[in-house]
This record gives structure tokens, C-alpha cells and sequence, in this order.
């Protein structure tokens, strides 16, 4: 057997030390046999799946993910045995390397979005948009949200499955048809509302021109103003914080990581200050050690489940690690210049791409609609058959 | 004086070349600890060695390329991993005994919230929504309330009795019309066989609730039993445990969730089946945006095709012989109020006897164990046992570590206190302040 | 217990470690003691009770963090919080628990039910 290295030997020496029978070991339990199958070796596994080996030619982008091009050098050092089969950093002397690497992966996020504080990563980008909703009800002690309609289905229907077990209302925001924007005077703001979510760019593709109205508006109301951001875009549009967001969240995929049939992916949180101790998940902080070195470690843990239990800001445990590693060295690469520089080139071929032929008339990135099935299908009735492309390269 | 893979912990502000990276990164990661170098006894973690084929599977252009939204498509590529997401999820009920895995949720604990929201949704639909008590055992991993707390239920925790077990008189008492499930794991957080599981299961259904298996400890028992064949309704497990994905730093790993026959309808979509996509009928609805971890998924896949079934059940016999191997070996030393019974995958060891006659606690043994090169176990979890050492060698450990290791366990024990509090001072940091990280936070350069 | 532990005497105590000052306006002045700061270890942060919010003893009035845990600090008495040591640094709740760590104050119409330094001493030893 490949990767049990005792042999019959090695067992009877344990089990003479150990004064038992094998059996023994396993009497407390009732037995239930398992169909039986072959062990196959490494070729004919891989004969199995020879279809995969095939690449696929589309370079597309939907819903905020694609087949972005991803410098080999993330791949050379992502796939590094002492990144990939390390542990969680609980044990800081034996995990500076991890640590290091998501700390600077915190001040990239911070960078990028302008905000305060961002933390190890989530599960992904729709995930990551419901946790800023946890914590707009925390902190606001309301139950009702506002979803702009432009906000991406798949997100919507995932807020839908957390929201109804603990009594929050979703209700959702229309938008202008001519543009695809969201309209900018908010009938439903009232004083039950915990936040506002809003995409930019949102699922068409298109720029959110009345963001920052918005969220003056929902600020004034007292409600969290939460931002869905794309990564790329982040470096040629207002920054979430430019815009007035509180919390921006965003499937952070197109930074170095493969599409891989659908994940893992990478969800990415950013706040202000002031929400510090509703952060969810990990967060990386720096300290000194005995000598007065500069030292990380993981902190303000208290927040979290494996203290707090069933009062934690969330459940999470294991996240998305090895993707932010991916994503900080994409940012390190690619630099902010490098950044911008894909950015706008991913927005004209997107504009000459789609000329004529775009259904909405506000401002896109790389994103947009058409009539048709030509590209990925988008559920929105009113509009008959309309589906969405994007560029990556 | 300088070493050679010295590295600046801070963060450079920019980078003027790949070059640059690439040598800050790469000496970042010599500064880790990792399953590939380093023996990781991590009681409930299942550091188990993580086959290559598994990462190489992950990389093939066919699957790294694919669209998620493509992956009902008919393409040569997208058919394919639907047949192994597909055999996957078969295996997975087969092992498991249960009838269908949703392979959606990304970790253990997102499959614990999906699950837990499964129990919800089958009690409202049976118009028996006063059912919104989880029972939890004090045992119970952290991820337990919270995860119940996440899905709208009043956590009602059950006491543990003397032996270590679940209390069931205990349960007894908590037992109502409010009850809604319990959620367990067995072997337990302790490393003891819940001897009395098929009981609970029994007096939990009596009183109208489904019992929650939390799969984190499944490699002690894969292959040999199953939670199926324990009485249990719903359950996840930890790909990156049992089936070898490896931990990546934190994560990715997967955490699919499966129910037995008559729940099928009520898992997060969408369901791998027989090569196709099945949206089920009553779903408690998406758990996450796209199909799940799959580069996790596939891995898995790997590992349990390259392995076999008699390699799975191989794999947990020889998981419980190295566990008990190593508590003989060390409970002279390190006993704790279980150290004399048997033991599953996982020893519970205390450093309390060695505390009070020398002083030397279960941080300072970590500590030292760091000094010689191996990662501690799990310290000061679960907290029933006061300087708790949770002890999990996995079945890919060949004896020569586990001897090492055992021996260093034991020098340790013969320390001076004076020379235990200068360790490590063989690693880039020692000792940080966590308390100073705490009330200061710096999270950002 | 390797360090002698203080119960200073001009304080009444509770069970569950917190400490009770009558100030001269009748008020009480709340902290934890001196055995509370040791079992934490490093304090690290204070949830403050809202100025103003009614506790009746026994209630939860605020949290103290240290790195690895995270405790309740129970109203001594039945009352409303006048006042919260807004300058507090949590490293003080370890070094001076009595004086500089104080948390809030409190109004107080009885101390009944309190212990006092003897009847402490007897429960932490």
C-alpha cells in the first residue's frame, strides 16, 4: 500500500507494546463493510480522467470569475510543499512563513480597497458577502437588508439560504433598464434596515454611477453600507472607500487563481475600524518576540468559534489560505502598475468587443450583456433571452 | 551573523522584479513547519502525508481552465468531472453509510451550517418548527455551537460523565418537544469510541430529533464502520482530514455533507449523480456561489481510487494501533484520566503530573518539541483535561518517527526548567507577544 | 498558590471574583480581583456595559478578554451603570485590578448579599 509504511512487522511490535489484539481496539464498534474496490495505481488513475488533460480554449470571464491569465511564478512558488502541506498558524515559531504571507496579504486588501482592516480570507466571494451581512445585523441590532436587483444571482440565492433561518428580511432594489445601474433614491431604507448591499461592477458588467448617493443615503439612515467589489476594477474605478462603503467584500478568483470547475476560490473581506471585533475568520497581527524581532501571529481570537462557540462573529475555521497565498503573489507581480495597466486593458477590448451590441448603456469593465445565448445565460424574465461575456486577456 | 534564508518579516511596499518575489517567498516558506518535512502529531487534524498525484490531478488544463457555470455543459472536459464528482459522491455515501453527499460546502464547519440547516428545514417542513434546541456535548469542538448559533438554534450543552463519554443521563434530561438534533462526533474529542453511540442515536430519534455526525474524526473508523451504521441522519466530513487534501496554510480544504435515505431532497445543491447535476426539491437552497472547493474534490477523488477499499480500511486500523502505540509508550509520563483505556486515532495525554513535580507545562512541552523539530500536538484542547497534549500520529508515520518522537516526548520530561524556557532558539522568532498583538492591533504594514 | 493573592479589606467581594467600592455618593465602583486577574492571564480587551443600562445583579455587565479566553463580569449589585473607566488600559486590570484596572460604577441601593474580605479569602483558598 503506497502511503501505509507499517508492515506486518511493524504492527506486531506495536500492537505486542500496546498488549492487544487488533481487534480489540475496534470491539466499541459496529462493524459495516464497505463495497470493495481496487486500488488502482497513479497511471491508471490518471487514465481515467485523460479528458482533463485536454485544455479548453475560452478565455471568458462571468460573474465576476475567469480564465485570467496567471504568471507562472504563482504557480512555482504556490505549489511549494511548505506552503501547501503546512498547517494553520496556531504555532507562530513554526509558521512565520504563513504568516508573514497573509499579513501582507491583509495590507494588499487594505491597499486595494482603501479601508481600514481586512482579515486571512473567506470561502468565497458570496460567502464573504453574507458575513459583512452578519455583521451589519450585529452591529446595527436590525433584521431587514436591502440587495440591489443587480447584484449577481448566485450571490442573492446564497444570502437567501442564511437569511430566513434567523428571522432577516431580504428585500431587494430595483434598477434603471436603459443603464443596468441601481436606482439612486431608496424607497425601502427605513429604520429596520441593517445595510445595503450593492455591487460595482454589478452582474452586467456595469459601473454603479449612484454608489456614493447611495451610501450617504443608507449612512444617514444608520444602516451599514456594504460594497461588492471586483479586484481588478478596484485599481481604475473609486475604491470602496472612495465610494463611502463600510464593509467591501469581493471574490477575489481573478487574482491568480484557476477557475477549476468552480473553486476554491478566495472571499475577501474589508472594513472599517470600527468593525474590528465583528471581523470573521482569521486576522494576522504583528508583534515583537522575546529578542525584539518582529514577530506574527494569529489575533484577537476571542472573536472567534474555537473560543467564543456558539457567540463567535462566525463558524469558520478552515479558509481559503493557500488562495490569498496565490492572490498576494499575483499582487506582487503584477504591482499596482501592472494592475492598472490590466485593468484598462481588460476595459477597452471589453468596450470595442461589445460595441453595438452591449444592451445596457451605462459604463462596463470587462464584463457585459447581449441578446442571445451566446455567452453564459443571466435570469432576469423581463429582459427575455440576454447572457453575459467577458474578456480576460 | 546572517543565515543563509534570512528573510525581512515585513512586508516590502512594492516589488521591482519577479525576482524579487520569488526569493522573498521562497525563503518565507523554509521558515515553515510542514507535513512534507516535519512530523505534525495535531490531534484532530489527521496531518496525514498528502499523495502528489492528488496536487497533479488538480493542475490538468481541462479542469483548471473550466468555467464554473460550464460544468453542465457537454464538453469532453465538463462530462468527465462530473463522472468523478459523481463516483465521489458514491464512494462517499458508500464509506459513510449514507445515501447521498452534497460535495457544495468549502470546510467542515460550512458543512456543519448546512447541516444544521438541513435539521432545521425537515422539522419546518414537518410543521415542527417549536423544535429549535441543538443538543452539543462539552466536548464538542468550537465549530458545534457556532455553526448551530449561525442556523437559528439555542445551543443546550450536554455534560460529559467520568468516563469521558457523553453523560446519558444528561441527555436524558435535556431530551423535549423542543429538541431538534444533537450533534456529535465518534470517535469523540477525547479519542475514546462513544461506546454508547447506537443508545444515543436511538434516544434522539425517540424524542423527534436527527442526530448530526461531525466527520472530523472519521479516520479513525473509515472503512471499518461507518455513521450510517451508527444511527446517524446527516453529517460532513473533512476532506483535507480523512481523505488526504492537504491543509494549504489554513485551508482550502472541503467539507461535503451527507444525509441517509429520505433527506436526499433537502441537501445544498447541486448533487453529482450518475454523471449529471440534480437540483434537489427541497433544498435548503445554495450554501456557496459556484460548485464547491473541486480542486479539493478532485483531490480526494485521487486519493481514495489510488488507495482502495482495503487500503481506506487499512489506513484506520493502522490510524488506532500507532495511536495506542504511542500511549503506552508515554503514559507513564503524560497520563491523563483516559490514558489507560484504549484509545481510537487520537491520544488524550496531560502534562498536569509533570507540572506538579517539576513544573513543566503543556506550552513548555510544545515548545520544546518545536526545539527538536517536530510540530506539538494540540495543547490545551479539549479543556476537560487541565494541560492537555491531543496526541494523533495517522496511519503514514513509519515507526522510525513514531520511536523519535516517543523518545523526544520523553527527554523532555528530564529538562531543567531554565533550559525548557529558553526554547525554541533554533527558529526565526521566539516566544512572541500575544498579548501585545492583542491589545495593539497591528494588522496591517 | 505561588504568589500571595490581595483581598484588600476596605472592599466587599462576590462569588464570581468581582470586587465592590462604596463611594462617598453611594454608588458603587466595580472591578475584578486580584484572583480573576491571575486565572486570565493577559488581559487584552474590555467590553464596557452601556452608560445608563439597568443590571440587575447577577446580570451580565461586561466581558474581559484575555489572548486565549473570554470571561463575564457579573453586576455585584442590582442598579444602573453611571459611569465606565473610559481610559482603561487592559494591561491595568492585571497589575492594578484594584486601583487604575476599574471597570465601571454603578448606582447601588443594597449591598446585601456581598461578601466580605474574610468570607472572600475563604472561598479562593
Amino acid at each position: 500500500m503506497k502511503y501505509l509504511p507499517h508492515d506486518d512487522f511493524a504492527r506486531r511490535k506495536m500492537l505486542s507494546a500496546i498488549g492487544a489484539s487488533e481487534e480489540a481496539l475496534f470491539s466499541n464498534l459496529k462493524k459495516s463493510p464497505v463495497k470493495l474496490f481496487p486500488a488502482l495505481s497513479e497511471s491508471e488513475t490518471i487514465d481515467l480522467i485523460s479528458d482533463l488533460q485536454i485544455p479548453l480554449q475560452e478565455m471568458e470571464s462571468a460573474f465576476g470569475v475567469g480564465n485570467y491569465f496567471i504568471p507562472p511564478a504563482v504557480d512555482y512558488i504556490a505549489s511549494r510543499g511548505e506552503f501547501v502541506t503546512s498547517y494553520t498558524p496556531y504555532q507562530p515559531e513554526c509558521s512565520q512563513g504563513t504568516l508573514a504571507a497573509i499579513y501582507e496579504f491583509q495590507t494588499r486588501i487594505c491597499e486595494l480597497t482603501g479601508l481600514d482592516i481586512s482579515n486571512a480570507g473567506l470561502y468565497d466571494g458570496a460567502t464573504a458577502v453574507v458575513e459583512a451581512i452578519r455583521m451589519s445585523c450585529a452591529e446595527t441590532n436590525r433584521k431587514e437588508i436591502l440587495v440591489a436587483r443587480t447584484v449577481a444571482p448566485h450571490i442573492r440565492r446564497t444570502i437567501m439560504t442564511y437569511a430566513e433561518p434567523i428571522g432577516v428580511t431580504v428585500k431587494e432594489i430595483a434598477f434603471d433598464h436603459k443603464s443596468g445601474m441601481t436606482l439612486k433614491k431608496i424607497e425601502e431604507l427605513s429604520d429596520k434596515t441593517a445595510c445595503v448591499v450593492i455591487s460595482s461592477p454589478n452582474v452586467f458588467g456595469v459601473i454603479e454611477e449612484g454608489i456614493k448617493d447611495i451610501f450617504c443615503a443608507a449612512q444617514k439612515n444608520n444602516s451599514v453600507a456594504v460594497q461588492i467589489f471586483n479586484p481588478l476594477a478596484v485599481s481604475i474605478f473609486p475604491t470602496p472607500f472612495e465610494s463611502g462603503a463600510d464593509i467591501a467584500v469581493a471574490e477575489g478568483q481573478p487574482l491568480g487563481i484557476p477557475l477549476s470547475g468552480g473553486g476554491p476560490f478566495l472571499g475577501i473581506i474589508s472594513a472599517r475600524n470600527k468593525f474590528l471585533r465583528r471581523m470573521p475568520g482569521r486576522i494576522v497581527g504583528k508583534t515583537v518576540d522575546a529578542d525584539g524581532k518582529t514577530s506574527f501571529v494569529l489575533t484577537l481570537q476571542t472573536r472567534e468559534q474555537h473560543i467564543r462557540r456558539e457567540k463567535a462573529t462566525s463558524n469558520i475555521c478552515s479558509n481559503q489560505s493557500l488562495m490569498a497565498l496565490r492572490a498576494v503573489l499575483f499582487l506582487g507581480i503584477m504591482g499596482k502598475t501592472g494592475l492598472s495597466e490590466l485593468a484598462r486593458n481588460l476595459k477597452k477590448k471589453a468596450e470595442i468587443e461589445s460595441n453595438g451590441k452591449r444592451i445596457f448603456s451605462g459604463e462596463i469593465f470587462n464584463e457585459y450583456v447581449v441578446r442571445g445565448k451566446d455567452g453564459f445565460i443571466l435570469d432576469y424574465p423581463e429582459f427575455g433571452e440576454i447572457s453575459l461575456k467577458g474578456v480576460t486577456r | 551573523m546572517k543565515k543563509f534564508n534570512e528573510v525581512e518579516l515585513e512586508p516590502p511596499k512594492f516589488y521591482r522584479t519577479e525576482g524579487e518575489v520569488v526569493r522573498r517567498f521562497t525563503r518565507l516558506s523554509t521558515l515553515n513547519f510542514s507535513v512534507d518535512a516535519n512530523f505534525y502529531p495535531l490531534g484532530s487534524c489527521t496531518m496525514k502525508y498528502n499523495p502528489k498525484i492528488c496536487d497533479f490531478i488538480s493542475t490538468l488544463p481541462g479542469l483548471r481552465e473550466l468555467h464554473p457555470m460550464r460544468i453542465g455543459e457537454d464538453s469532453a472536459q465538463a462530462r468527465t468531472l462530473r463522472r468523478i464528482l459523481s463516483e465521489l459522491n458514491e464512494m462517499l455515501s458508500d464509506l459513510c453509510g449514507f445515501s447521498s453527499f452534497s460535495l457544495s460546502p468549502a470546510a467542515g464547519a460550512h458543512g456543519e451550517l448546512s447541516g444544521c440547516l438541513i435539521i432545521r428545514k425537515y422539522h419546518a417542513d414537518r410543521n415542527d418548527s417549536i423544535r429549535n434546541e441543538m443538543l452539543i456535548p462539552d466536548s464538542a469542538h468550537g465549530t458545534n455551537p457556532a455553526s448551530a448559533a449561525i442556523a437559528g438554534f439555542k445551543v443546550v450543552t450536554i455534560k460529559s460523565g467520568p468516563t469521558g463519554c457523553v453523560d446519558i443521563d444528561d441527555l436524558k434530561r435535556h431530551l423535549s418537544n423542543r429538541t431538534a438534533g444533537m450533534m456529535m462526533t465518534n470517535p469523540n474529542t477525547l479519542g475514546l469510541f462513544e461506546e454508547r453511540v447506537l443508545e444515543i442515536c436511538e434516544l434522539v430519534h425517540s424524542a423527534g430529533g436527527l442526530m448530526y455526525y461531525d466527520g472530523a474524526n472519521l479516520n479513525a473508523i473509515v472503512g471499518v464502520s461507518s455513521p450510517g451504521a451508527m444511527g446517524f441522519d446527516v453529517g460532513h466530513i473533512n476532506l483535507h482530514k480523512t481523505f488526504a487534501v492537504p491543509h494549504g496554510g489554513g485551508g482550502p480544504g472541503a467539507g461535503p455533507i451527507g444525509v441517509r435515505k429520505g433527506l436526499e431532497d433537502l441537501l445544498p445543491g447541486p448533487i453529482f449523480s450518475g454523471g449529471k447535476m440534480i437540483s434537489p426539491s427541497r433544498s435548503i437552497g445554495k450554501v456557496i456561489g459556484f460548485n464547491g472547493n473541486v480542486g479539493a474534490l478532485v483531490r480526494a477523488w485521487a486519493f481514495i481510487k489510488t488507495l482502495g477499499s482495503e487500503g481506506v480500511e487499512r489506513a484506520s486500523r493502522d490510524a488506532v494501533i500507532a495511536a495506542n502505540y504511542v500511549r503506552v509508550s508515554l503514559k507513564d509520563i503524560y497520563p491523563s484520566f483516559v490514558s489507560e483505556r484504549f484509545c481510537a486515532h487520537e491520544v488524550l495525554l496531560s502534562a498536569e503530573k509533570l507540572k506538579r513535580e517539576k513544573g513543566i507545562n503543556a506550552l513548555m512541552v510544545a515548545k520544546a518539541l518545536i526545539q527538536m523539530g517536530f510540530h506539538p500536538p494540540t495543547i490545551y484542547f479539549p479543556m476537560l483535561v487541565h494541560e492537555a497534549l491531543l496526541i494523533e500520529p495517522t496511519e503514514t508515520e513509519n515507526l522510525e518517527t513514531l520511536d523519535e518522537f516517543i523518545s523526544a516526548m520523553r527527554r523532555i520530561a528530564e529538562l531543567s526548567l531554565e533550559k525548557i524556557s529558553k526554547f525554541p532558539n533554533n527558529t526565526i522568532i521566539r516566544h512572541p507577544d500575544e498579548a501585545r498583538a492583542a491589545r495593539n492591533p497591528v494588522l496591517k504594514g | 498558590m505561588a504568589k500571595e493573592l490581595l483581598v484588600p479589606d476596605n472592599l466587599l467581594y462576590t462569588r464570581e471574583h468581582e470586587w465592590v467600592l462604596l463611594l462617598q455618593n453611594g454608588n458603587a465602583r466595580v472591578g475584578i480581583t486580584d484572583y480573576a486577574q491571575h486565572e486570565l492571564g493577559d488581559i487584552v480587551h474590555v467590553e464596557m456595559p452601556e452608560v445608563e443600562k439597568r443590571l440587575e445583579k447577577g446580570d451580565t455587565a461586561a466581558e474581559i478578554e484575555s489572548v486565549k479566553s473570554v470571561a463575564s463580569v457579573y453586576a455585584p449589585v442590582t442598579g444602573t451603570v453611571v459611569a465606565c473607566n473610559e481610559s482603561l488600559d487592559p494591561a491595568d486590570v492585571n497589575g492594578n485590578p484594584y486601583d487604575k484596572g476599574w471597570l465601571f460604577e454603578m448606582s447601588c441601593d443594597t449591598t446585601d448579599g456581598l461578601l466580605n474580605p474574610t468570607e472572600y479569602r475563604g472561598i479562593i483558598s
